[in-house]
This record gives C-alpha cells, structure tokens and sequence, in this order.
C-alpha cells in the first residue's frame, strides 16, 4: 500500500487509529519526564559513612547506571507498545501477516443499475457480473468478512430501486459467501440509474473498525456519465446537478470515493461493460413549441433521439403509438452523428424528429398518453444495445375548447367597434370588419367559444351555474360589478382556477370603483394585484397629440403573454402598427395602505402569483398589463379599454393580448406529467376527492400519500416518492359531483428511464484514479482475475493481539529485573528495615560478643 | 530514649545497670585491693565471701567447716584481687555527629558519651578507678584514671563538653593511648570506626598488643545500618569525604553488604584479638545494651570460675 498524503499522521500508512499512536509515543516519554523531574529534586542529606557508601557506588556503579537506563527503557518501551497496540497496526507483508492470522474483509458492491441490461455479445453486462461476483466470492476464505452491497434496491415492493440497498450485511465465513451467492443469483437490474454517492456512503458503513485488510469491489460497466470526475449524482435534483451537485465544491462521487479510501481501504472497480457499447435513446418526446394540446386540433410532437456509439446511425427511426389506437405512426430519422468526448465525458450526437399527429387522433379532451421507441436500422441491431431507453411514455392533456363569458360596456367615445365586436373576434373566430382569425382553419375546432352578457345580474347566474356549464374565463370590458354577491362568486370561480381578463375604460371614472371591491385590504381575497390610480385622457383629435406609448423594448424574462411583442422578431411588425393609447387608469406605485406591494415586481420568470407581476409598461413608467392570481387561477389588469375609447389603432395588438391572454389565464397549472424513474409524483386533486389511487404499470395499486395545500381549501397535493417503473402510471381518485353522482377522474402520468443512463460509453480506466489525491489505493480493472495474484500479495493482519502478548511480556520482564535490581525491597523494605535492622544489629552484636567473649575464654585457656 | 545530652549521666541507664558490675576479664594492674585479678601473687589474698554451692563449682572451694555446722554445701570466695583501672576512650570526630533527624535519634557522639558516663560511674562505684581519653585524628583530653567521686564529676563535665572536630585518625589516636595508659587495664572504646579502615584495626591490635582489655562499643547511626531512604539524594560527606548524588533505593543492597563486610572484618580482628565487641545502632536502648552486655559478661565471668 503506497502511503496516503496524510502520512505525517499515520507514518506507516497501515495504522487503523494512527492518532492513537502518537499519543502513546507522547505517553512513552513520561518516564522519562518523571526521571528528569526526580533528578532535579534530589534532596540533600549529611552522611557519614560515606566510606561503605563510595565502596558500595564504585562496585557497583556502572551495574547500577546500566539498570537505570535498561528498566527506564522497559517503561518507555511498554507505554509506546501500549500506544502501538491501541492504534491497531496492520502488516502488509504476506508472510509475516499470515503468522498473526490475516484476513480480507470484502465489501462487493454490484452495479444493478438499467444500464446493465446492455447486451453485448449476446450477453448481457448483469450476467457478466454475476460472473465476476462468483469469481471473487471463490477466492474468500472461511476467516474472511464479506458483506455485498447493491446500487439499486431490489426488492420492487419496498423500493423503486432508486436507492443502494445492503444485500449482505458483514458476516464472516463459509456460509456468509454461499447466503451471497444466493441472494446475488436472485439480483436483476432495476430500471433506475445507479446512486454512486449513497452506495459508496452505505459501503462505508460495512467497513468494520476490526477489518484491517479493506477490500472494495466494485463490479460496474463503468459509464462515464457516472464515473467522470466531474459526474453529477444520478440522482441528484436538477438544481444541485447544474452546479456540480456538491455543497463542498467536488463532485459527490469522487468526495465519497475519497470518504471510502481514507478509512482506509482498497478500492477495485473492475469495468465489466464489455468493449463495443453502442445505443440509442430516446431522449425527449415534446409537444413542439411547447404549446397545449386541444381537441380535434392536430398535434406536433418533437422527438430527440441520442446515438450514444462511436459511429454515425443511419436508418433508425422513430415510431409513436397513442395509448388504445391500432395505427403508429413511424418516421424515419435522417442520419444521427457519433458520440464524441468532451472533458472526458461523452457528448452523444443527436438528431430531432417531428412527428405530426393528426387531429383524428385527439378528438376527446382529457388525458392522452402514447408510446415512443426509437427502432434501430433493420440491418444493424446491434447499435441498440440497451433496449430499456429506446422507448418513452408520453401523457398529453388534450384540452376542450376555452370558455369565455365577457360583460362589456361601451366607452362613451364614439367608437367604431364595441368591445363585444373584438371579443367576438378573437374568441369566435370572426375578425371586426370581416376575415378570420390567423391561427382559424375552417375545418378545425378554434381554441375558444364565447359567450357575452349584457348585465351584471346576467353575469352573477353565469358564475353561478359554472359548476354545470364548464367557464374557463371571465372577461370584464368598462364594466364593474357592484354586486357583493357578483364579486364573491368571481372570486370563488378564480380560487378554483378560473382567469378573470379586465380592461378598464371611460364607464368606470373612479378608481375606488375598482380598488375597493377588487384591491381591498385583505391580500387573500385580492383579485386586482396594485391599486388603480385616476384616470389620464388625451386628446387624439388634436394635431400631434402624443399617445401613452407601451415600452416594447425587446427584453429576456418577458411575461409569457408579453412575450410576442417583446420578441425580437415583433418588431417590425408592431412597429409599423404600434398600439395608441389615449386613456388610462394607470397601476398606482406609492404605498397601499395595507402594507402592500409599492412597485409593480418586474417578472424574471414569467411566474406571477398573488403578489402580481408586471405584463408591459408603459415608455413613462406605470404598469400597462398586470397580473396577479388567487387561489389556483390568475387575473389578469389591462390598464386602458378594450374597445377603441381608449386604445385607438391596434391591429395586431389587441387580437394578439386576447388570445395570448385566454390562453395563458387558462392554461393548466398541473406539474410536469413526465418523470424520470426514481423522481417524484406530485399532483394536485380535489381535498374532498376520495379513492385516490396510483395504478403502477402492470397492474398494481399503491395508495399515494395526500398532503394539504397551506391557504388552499379546494385542493390537496398527491404525492408519490420514487417511481420505480417505466411506463404509464394513472392516478385514479373519485369525487362527488354538483348533483352528487359520483365522477371518476383519471390522470396518467409517463415514468421514462434517466436519459443519462443510456450513455454506456466507459470512462477511460486511468482517468478517475488521476482524479483522485495521491496515494489512494484505487484501480480499475477489466476483471477481477487481473487482480487475484495481487490479493494474494497483500493480504494484511492486525497486529494488536502480538503486540498486547509482547507488552505483556515487557511488563513481566519489568517486574522481574525490579526483583533482581532492588526495586521490590524499595516497595516492601524486609531485612534491611530499621527494626529488622535493630534485630540483625543486635543479633549481629551479640554474635560478635559470643564470639569476642569466646575468643577472649580460648584465649585464657590457651 | 531523649535526646537531650546535657546530661551525659542518664538516670535510665544509670537504673538498668545499677546492679551490676564491670569487672576486667583479663588481669590488671591494680594499686590498691580490688575486685580484679591481680598478676602478683600473695598481695591481697584473702577470704571474700560464702556462696551456696551449684553444680559446677569447684569442689576443692566447697568449705567443709560449715558443711560440718549447717550440713549445707558453701564455696569459700576468696582470689588475689586488685582495683581496676579503666578507660573510657571516646571518638569525637566529625562523622560521630551524625544523627538520625527523622527519627529524632542521638548522635552516635551523644549515644558514645552516655555510655562513656554510664560505665564511668559504675567504675568509680565500685571502687575501681575511670579515666577519660577524647580523641579524633589526635588524643583531645586526657583525664587520668581516679577512683573517687570529684574525679567521676570532672569526667562526667567533660563528656557532656565534648564537640564533634576533626577527621578520625585512629593510627595515630590509639598509638597515644597506647602510650598514655602505662598500666595495663580497661580500654572502653566508643566509636564508630568510621575513617581508615586498616588504621582502625590496627589501633586495636596495638592496644591488645600492650596488653589492655579492649572493649569496644561499635557506634553507627540507625540509618547507616538500614540506609532506609527513599529519594534521590545527594549524600555530603563528613570529614572531609566527597559529596555523591544516588539512587538510595538501587544502592541499599550494595551498602548494606559493605556495611555487613566491615562488620565481618571487624569481627574477625576482634576475635583473633580478644576483643570485646559490641555493635549498637543507636535506635537501641543504651541502658538496655549495657546491662545485657554486663550480666552476660558477669555470667561468663562466673563460667571462667
């Protein structure tokens, strides 16, 4: 094992606690400290029989000093020994390692993602997994720890398969392997992409502090939309994708990769996905031009198909079925470039198909959903080897024709054409002064019917009877309701999603007439989004009188329905035929009473909501077009009238706002209805809907998961958390209707596979290693054989339990030579102790004496 | 045991050998009648007391008269007997004033001067006349042997002056006692030899060899016979020795076995001269040391009988 960057802290790269080391090395120098410390308190003491103590120094000094320093070095010796131990040290050297009883531990990690489903050479990339787990799985022995971790949840019941799952947790020997083995047999690849990220973090967790020998193996096909340095989490949301998906500033893989490594362990990814991987996606199906689908209209679909192989593709082509039709309808795609790598990640080529679908196909409204696949050349199969991504679901809401209800009055002006006139020609079809519409095709439905009222009180039963005669819109042109009872009902039509279109005008002179019933001061039950200032008149029939221009500077962020005359491409024709206005109750700007908004917010995303966002302006400043919403419809504020009392010569202005307008006040507000496998379900359903149900293709009901809307009593969200099937998923729910019958609703929704993931093409072996800091053990491989002799080499054994004997035994040697050098009688004095010495003294003495005394008597008697 | 040394007579030593005796084992000189042996014949010889007979008397003292009166069994006591002149020969040098602070001990000096006074006073009581030698590396006072009580007061006021001064010289030391003491009798020596080993011994060959009764009373501190410390320390030599840092504790074993070599060689020389030797740590009782070692005197006094 080559040494980490970190090896300051871990000097033998092969310590498990290596902080733990240096604090026994600290600890290692006490000994010494307290030897030093001893020396310097050396207490003082007059002494007279130095002789026998010079005698005793001389004899045995250097005895002494050689004990000293041999019993300080033992102490020393075990404290360091103590610190070794406790930081678990590991051997690498094969030989050695097997006298301490060393064992691999292996986590094997299986790449279960959909892309594994490739097939090359008539075998799929899973079944060569399979085969290269067998393979590592016969090579553990019945003292090592395996554990398998998969990176995609098999289990269809609990999990879409969107999130890595712990297949085998760390278990030691020979029936841990055959349990493996067992559940790896039953493994098959789940339709979402692989989370790298979060299968490395649960690997981490299967790392036992025990195992010093950490082997990782990671059996992939190595894509290089996953594996690239700079790779986003497959699973990541868009927004932490566009940055890079990492809050640290890395790539999530890679940080985790370091995460793994510097546990530490070894890491072999061995690239199973064979060498010639060649495959078409279908990447989108969109409505062209992002427009709404309606009834009996003819459709164009947009078709993005990706080759992710090496070579161009000619001959592939597209086919389209809608759900419950016998016909397709297939198009040939003009030929489709190669791949190619940028940054070390490759960049498919593309090719866009359209496909027209005619209206014959979308007589009903309501909900449609059709199939797309993408069909390889019929004399090369091979360059789709992945069959999962060449299909795509689509779900179409084809709308009915919008309703309009509109009261008019008209402005006192003499005026050429009433404001009903324009409505009626924009909603009808039937243009003022003759011709049609420029999006009417006779033998087409138009997008809208009209109805008109004359009176308010006509107005209020209209709005009234909305729940059996459908209303998608209310126009009100110079005409304010005074009706509390209208006003209540207007807005209960937009809290339900109904658009409430107003043009204002010389009927209406007072501002109050409009702040007070529609501005108010609750901003909860606010229809008008800014208070209305007075009125502004001028003269047109006066030489060179100037009108209140609009600001059409050609902007980005433009509100969607300012978007056609703001556009680049409207400026020549508006210029030509700019709109004049002559009068205007212009959106005040000072504060509102109530604290609310001061200045028309300038839309950035064409979202509005209930605080309002400006449409257009005028050249002099005030808001021209605002709109606001409340609850789940939108209003919209046209600042000056919409006959001509006001707004003089408008050709292409006025039919332009009122369609743009209708559509956009009634578009539908629903989510996104395509979503990616792994992704979330989110839709909106009546609060008192009941029986709500999510019908997963092939059958299966799951009950979603309803969460109310804050403020919103009509609806409820359903939410359903990783999808986990390609296909058409319905959501099915019931609700009562004005009469009591009951109505079933059912909405599809088209579960497609990550595009990203079609992108087989593996990631150049020595890139990620690069990638990586220095001195991690990382490799890919082409197969796990390529590394068994290896493994073999670096088997590796904890050392702690031979370093505990030893310092074991360091401590008995201690104790020993303590005995033998004295150190024992400094503990437990005995028979130099000053009674046993009084005793010895006196034995001694009188010994002396007896033998004086019996020297003294031999004497004599000699 | 206090450690005041005023008074060099302590009252509880005084006590414990008040009953007992010092006499010379060996023959003295005496100069008038006394309870020693004498080496000329005739003078003093006369009749000293009855005594009840034990086995093991001598059957030729049994005296058959009162046996013939009483029909009990009396030995007749009666030897050529002379007085005795000894000397207490104390060591004033600088290492005989160690003492044990710890324990709060006597110096070896104070402890020597006790005993010096003690046996003084049992002399001059029995008659027999004390002289007292100081000395370290030369003889520091000489007061001649007396037997009366003025002469016990001068040496008692002496040995309660004595300081510890100087170097142990015992070549030279000895050799003047030697000389000093012309008739041969008691040398009571108190030190703790500590200096000139061979001089040492040398010194008390000399005066056995001038034919004195050498007792000697080996004084060491009770530290110097244990060395119970405990710490690093930094041992200052007296008289002049250099000063050594040790390890006490790592040290003990090879002290103690120099200090039991010494006391081997000590006794040896002792033996082979007839020496007396007493070895005393000063944690001992003195009063209790010099009655045992003169009832066991006595008792061996009354074997030699």
């Amino acid at each position: 094992m080559s040494l980490p960057p970190d090896a300051f802290m871990n000097p033998l790269g092969l310590l498990i606690h290596p902080g733990l080391l240096w604090t026994g090395l600290g600890l290692a120098s006490v000994p010494l400290i307290i030897h030093l410390l001893n020396r310097r308190r050396v207490r003082r003491r007059d002494w007279a029989a130095m002789t026998w103590l010079l005698a005793a120094m001389k004899r045995h000094q250097r005895r002494l000093r050689l004990e000293h320093w041999l019993m300080l070095l033992l102490r020393m010796a075990a404290v360091a020994l103590l610190g070794l131990a406790l930081a678990r040290p590991v051997l690498t050297d094969s030989a050695l390692a097997g006298l301490v009883g060393a064992r691999r531990s292996v986590v094997l990690v299986v790449d279960t993602s959909y892309s594994t489903l490739a097939k090359v050479d008539a075998r799929s990339v899973a079944e060569r997994i399979q085969q290269e787990a067998g393979r590592l799985l016969d090579g553990l022995g019945p003292e090592d720890a395996l554990a398998v971790v998969v990176t995609n949840d098999p289990d269809e019941a609990d999990d879409a398969g969107v999130s890595p799952f712990v297949l085998r947790p760390r278990s030691v020997g020979g029936e841990a392997v055959a349990r493996a083995r067992q559940a790896l047999a039953a493994l098959h690849p789940r339709p979402a992409p692989a989370p790298w990220p979060a299968t490395l973090e649960r690997v981490r967790e299967q790392l036992a502090l025990e195992d010093p020998e950490r082997e990782i193996w990671v059996l992939t096909d190595f894509q290089a939309l996953d594996w690239a340095p700079g790779a986003t989490d497959a699973t990541a949301t868009d927004a932490s994708a566009t940055d890079g998906g990492s809050t640290s500033g890395r790539a999530p893989l890679l940080a985790a990769l370091e995460d793994v490594l510097r546990t530490p362990a070894r890491v072999r990814i061995v690239d199973l996905g064979g060498g010639d991987r060649r495959n078409l996606t279908l990447e989108s199906v969109e409505i062209s031009g992002g427009e709404e689908a309606f009834a009996g209209r003819p459709l164009r679909l947009e078709l993005v198909v990706a080759n992710h192989g090496s070579t161009a593709v000619q001959g592939a082509a597209v086919e389209v079925a809608p759900d419950g039709e016998a016909s397709r309808r297939v198009v040939r795609v003009p030929e489709i470039p190669a791949a190619s790598i940028a940054a070390d990640r490759p960049v498919p080529g593309r090719q866009t198909v359209y496909v027209d679908l005619p209206a014959l196909l979308l007589q009903q409204s309501g909900w449609r959903s059709l199939k797309a696949s993408v069909l390889p050349p019929a004399d090369d199969p091979g360059v789709d080897s992945l069959g999962l991504d060449s299909e795509r679901s689509c779900v179409l809401h084809v709308r009915p024709q919008i309703r309009v209800l509109a009261w008019t009055e008209t402005s006192r002006t003499e005026i050429s054409e009433s404001a009903e006139d324009y409505l009626r020609g924009v909603f009808e079809g039937e243009m003022p002064g003759g011709g049609t519409s420029p999006g009417l095709a006779p033998d087409l439905p138009w997008f809208f019917t009209y109805r008109g009222v004359r009176a308010e009180s006509e107005l209020l039963r209209a709005l009234r009877e909305r729940g059996n005669d459908h209303l998608d819109l209310v126009v009100l042109a110079n005409a304010a309701p005074r009706d509390p009872r209208t006003l209540v009902e207007l807005r209960a039509f937009v809290r339900e999603g109904g658009g409430l279109l107003v043009f204002l005008g010389d009927q209406v002179s007072d501002p109050a007439a409009w702040n007070e019933p529609f501005f108010g001061t609750d901003p909860a039950e606010r229809l008008l989004p800014f208070p209305l200032g007075a009125i502004e008149e001028r003269d047109r029939t006066q030489d060179g009188a100037i009108s209140f221009d609009l600001d059409l500077e050609a902007r980005e962020g433009a509100h969607p329905v300012a978007r056609p005359f703001v556009d680049p491409s409207a400026e020549g024709w508006l210029a030509d035929v700019p709109p004049r206005i002559w009068g205007r109750m212009a959106f005040r700007q000072d504060a509102s009473p109530d604290g609310g908004p001061t200045a028309p917010r300038e839309p950035t995303d064409g979202s509005d909501g209930p605080a309002g966002a400006v449409v257009l302006r005028y050249v002099d400043g005030p808001a021209a077009i605002v709109a606001g919403g409340l609850g789940e419809g939108r209003t919209m504020w046209v600042s000056t009238s919409l006959d001509n009392g006001w707004l003089g010569e408008a050709v292409f202005f006025r039919p332009i706002l009122l369609e743009e307008a209708g559509r956009w006040l009634t578009a539908s507000r629903q989510p996104s209805r395509v979503l990616e496998v792994g992704g979330r379900l989110r839709a909106r359903v009546p609060r008192l809907a009941t029986q709500v149900r999510l019908t997963i293709p092939g059958g299966r009901q799951v009950t979603p998961t309803l969460r109310d809307i804050e403020g919103n009593e009509l609806y409820a969200d359903v939410v359903h958390d990783a999808l986990g099937a390609t296909g058409v998923w319905t959501l099915t729910y019931e609700t009562r209707g004005a009469d009591g019958e009951v109505v079933n609703a059912q909405e599809p929704f088209a579960v497609v596979p990550a595009a990203r993931e079609g992108g087989l093409e593996p990631l150049r072996h020595d890139v990620l290693p690069q990638a990586l800091p220095e001195g991690l053990d990382i490799e890919v491989l082409d197969a796990v054989s390529a590394s068994e002799a290896a493994v073999d080499d670096v088997r590796r054994g904890e050392i702690t339990r031979a370093l505990l004997w030893a310092l074991l035994a360091l401590l008995v040697i201690e104790s020993v030579l303590a005995v033998l050098f004295g150190r024992a009688r400094a503990a437990a004095p005995t028979s130099d102790t000053p009674g046993d010495m009084t005793a010895e003294g006196r034995g001694a003495g009188e010994g002396a004496l007896a033998d004086a005394t019996l020297a003294g008597k031999e004497g004599e008697v000699a | 045991m206090t450690t005041d040394s005023r008074t060099s007579l302590r009252p509880e030593v005084v006590d414990r050998i008040a009953g007992l005796e010092l006499k010379a084992r060996h023959i003295v000189e005496g100069y008038v009648s006394g309870l020693h042996r004498s080496p000329f014949r005739g003078f003093s010889v006369e009749f000293a007391e009855h005594r009840e007979y034990v086995p093991g008397d001598d059957v030729r003292f049994l005296d058959w008269k009162v046996f013939g009166k009483t029909d009990r069994l009396y030995i007749k006591r009666y030897e050529e007997e002379t007085n005795l002149e000894a000397w207490m020969v104390v060591d004033i040098s600088g290492s005989m004033a160690y003492d044990d602070r710890e324990a709060k001990l006597p110096s070896k000096l104070a402890y020597s001067t006790w005993g010096a006074a003690a046996l003084a006073w049992l002399i001059t009581r029995q008659r027999d006349a004390a002289g007292l030698v100081l000395f370290d590396d030369r003889i520091r006072l000489t007061l001649p042997a007396q037997a009366n009580e003025a002469h016990l007061r001068s040496v008692l006021r002496e040995l309660e002056a004595a300081q510890p001064s100087g170097a142990t010289g015992f070549g030279r030391a000895l050799r003047e006692v030697a000389e000093a003491v012309r008739r041969r009798g008691l040398i009571v020596l108190f030190s703790d030899l500590l200096g000139d080993e061979n001089e040492a011994l040398a010194g008390l060959k000399h005066l056995r060899h001038r034919g004195h009764e050498v007792l000697l009373f080996h004084v060491l501190a009770h530290d110097e016979v244990t060395f119970p410390f405990q710490r690093l320390t930094r041992f200052e030599g007296l008289e002049g020795l250099p000063d050594r840092v040790a390890d006490p504790v790592a040290l003990r074993a090879a002290y103690l076995e120099e200090v039991r070599a010494f006391r081997r060689r000590l006794r040896r020389v002792c033996v082979a001269n007839r020496i007396d030797l007493v070895e005393i740590d000063t944690q001992q009782e003195l009063g209790v040391v010099l009655a045992a070692y003169l009832a066991q005197r006595e008792a061996r006094r009354g074997e030699r009988r």
